[in-house]
């Protein structure tokens, strides 16, 4: 029988849950990262999320920026640590070698007196948490590798013995290969935790990996992160937050009341639909419905805008008789545009959390995540998608996400294939040739838990908006764009409500 | 000369290094030669004002430059040409003669 390891909370936004419930307590954590990812920030969030969350004071034992650069250069996260010494939950341990020449080495030596310091400062604060950043400049001022293995086993012990839980950032040379720069620091501590910030499609992906959680389990694999301003490192735990989706079954307009029927009653609250079509068959219109139709009950909705400006998109609505400047000024309404292509994928989730935080509405669409698609990676757009589903989920929200298909007529988009098994229910909007006319075919594919109808209606737009009509007869074949006319009505009892039972994705 | 000498409490590297600065001291030229010694478990304030890592840390503090050595200070005839400071005549002279 084994007896699980007390955990302590970082704190850190998404850590917690790649950790499945923080770091195990008094116990030392190497973070290993190259130049550039993040290592410090991350240290110091340790510390500043203490503090701040838990009222647990910490020591900062800084090897390499001074004090002051640090204090200077963390108050942009909202990181005031001046004010925290003052507070006395904060005390640096200063080694950092400014202004100062190399210390020769002259005979045998310990780093007795650094752990002298730490152990007075973390008397001082009463510290629970302690960062040491970063071991490279004691590597590179000491040389002897040896001496550096057994006194940092020392200093972990020290750290261990004043149940102190610790984060020890060190410095690599590559992104995969060896862990640590001199091969050693990774036996030292219990745990180790790799920052990665890789090139991919000529922009920077960062990611946090859980390499070893000694005696404790944990998330496996990397795992984006964004770093901003105000708030310091987020990661996004992909995997683990996917499990704790829950979903419930009030029912919610879709902001048409055929759609409605169609969906055995409304969408589900908690649930996100996917709009696939090609280009002009009314996924925006579908997206304006279904805000307006949350608005209509009073319901603040957000949209975020990815392929239209803000003036096109006011005017379109106006166009189908929705007054979207009408429900901003109430605040029921918020539009977000945003280009695709200024940021990376990662970010544009963490920015996507932050308007969803930031207005706290009931429904959220995105039109179209097709442009997102174009903005990024196959895999960083997954992760964006399955993000974005569970954030939306475990918030008790509605979202809506339109996707572009490439053809004209039938087909599949990419966007579908990939995200398709996320989404809880699929609207299919298609071109239909049909006696030589173009027309608007609508119809529900797939919803996760409920009945839905089967049938492909025709679907009109005018300025009052969409319209949805009487399901296509006596035809076959309408979804791949080509009908062919039956003779006989393909249903032998002609029931017009036949119903499909989705159970699963 | 000013030296200062961050010790950590008694073991094998802090005696050597307490004994080889004293006859470092001794080897020099005149008076006025002062050599503190500070231990960090007594004084860790001190060790933080100076930014001490390592211990044993001799410290030269005057004349200016300000030099660091690290380490137990075994080696003296190196310690004094990293100070340059001139090699200690008489004990040099002797331990020649014995050889």
């Amino acid at each position: 029988m084994t007896i699980a390891l007390e955990r302590i909370i970082t704190g850190i936004e998404g850590l917690d849950a790649i950790l499945e419930g923080g770091l195990t307590r008094n116990r030392a954590t190497l973070v290993a990262g190259t130049s550039g990812s993040a290592k410090t920030v991350l240290a110091v969030q340790f510390l500043a999320e203490g503090i701040t969350k838990f009222d647990e004071p910490g020591v900062f034992v800084t090897l390499e920026e001074s004090p002051d650069d640090l204090r200077k250069n963390m108050i942009g996260f909202g990181w005031d640590i001046e004010k925290w010494e003052r507070e006395g939950k904060w005390a640096f341990v200063d080694a950092s070698p400014r202004g100062r020449e190399q210390p020769i080495v002259a005979g045998e030596f310990d780093f007795g007196a650094l752990i002298a310091r730490v152990k007075n400062a973390a008397g001082k604060v009463k510290a629970k948490r302690a960062s040491i950043d970063t071991l490279a400049a004691v590597f590179l001022t000491y040389k002897d590798v040896d001496i550096v293995r057994r006194e940092l086993l020392l200093l972990t012990e020290a750290l261990k013995e004043l149940k102190i839980t610790s984060l020890i950032t060190v410095e690599r040379l590559h992104e995969y290969g060896e862990i640590s720069r001199f091969g050693v620091e990774e036996f030292v501590t219990d745990n180790v935790i790799v920052l990665r910030n890789p090139m991919e499609r000529e922009r920077r992906r960062r990611t946090i990996e859980v390499l070893k959680l000694r005696g404790a389990n944990h998330n496996k694999g990397e795992f984006p992160f964004c770093v901003t301003t105000g708030r310091g490192i987020a990661a996004i735990p992909l995997s683990a937050i996917e499990l704790k989706q829950h979903s419930s079954n009030i029912r919610v307009t879709s902001g048409n009341d055929i759609l409605d029927r169609m969906c055995n009653g409304g969408v589900f609250r908690d649930s996100v639909i996917l709009v696939s079509g090609a280009t002009g068959t009314g996924k925006t219109l579908l997206s304006t419905q279904f805000l307006n139709g949350g608005a209509a009950k009073n319901e603040r909705c957000l949209l975020l805008a990815f392929e239209e400006s803000r003036e096109q998109l006011f005017r379109n609505a106006q166009g189908w008789g929705v007054d979207f400047a009408g429900l901003e000024k109430a605040g029921l309404l918020k539009v977000i545009c945003m280009y695709p292509e200024v940021r990376g994928l990662e970010d544009h989730l963490l920015a996507m959390r932050m308007a969803i935080e930031e207005f706290k509405p009931k429904r959220v669409a995105v039109d179209s995540l097709s442009a997102l698609e174009r903005a990024g990676h196959p895999r960083g757009f997954r992760e964006l998608i399955i993000g974005l589903t569970s954030f939306i989920k475990t918030k008790e929200i509605t979202g809506l996400f339109t996707a572009t298909t490439s053809t004209l007529v039938g087909g599949a988009s990419i966007t579908e294939t990939h995200i398709s098994t996320i989404t809880d229910t699929i609207i299919l909007l298609r071109y239909v040739e049909l006696f030589g006319e173009i027309k608007r075919g609508i119809t529900v594919l797939k919803m996760r838990g409920s009945k839905h109808e089967r049938e492909i209606r025709e679907m009109l737009i005018d300025e009052h908006g969409m319209h949805i009509k009487e399901p296509f007869r006596r035809l076959a074949g309408v979804l791949s764009g080509n009908p062919q006319v039956l003779s006989e009505p393909f249903s032998p009892d002609g029931d017009s409500h036949a119903e499909a039972y989705s159970e699963d994705g | 000369m000013k030296f200062r000498l961050f010790i950590c409490g008694e073991n094998t590297s802090s005696n050597l290094a307490v004994q080889n600065a004293r006859r470092l001291i001794q080897g020099l030229n005149g008076n006025g030669h002062d050599l503190e010694i500070i231990d960090v478990l007594e004084n860790p304030e001190i060790a933080e004002e100076a930014r001490i890592l390592a211990t044993p840390t001799l410290l030269k503090e005057d004349p200016a430059p300000l030099r660091m050595l690290v380490g137990d200070l075994s080696d003296l005839t190196r310690v004094r040409s990293i100070l340059q400071l001139p090699a200690e005549v008489e004990h040099e002279k002797n331990d020649g003669g014995h050889q």
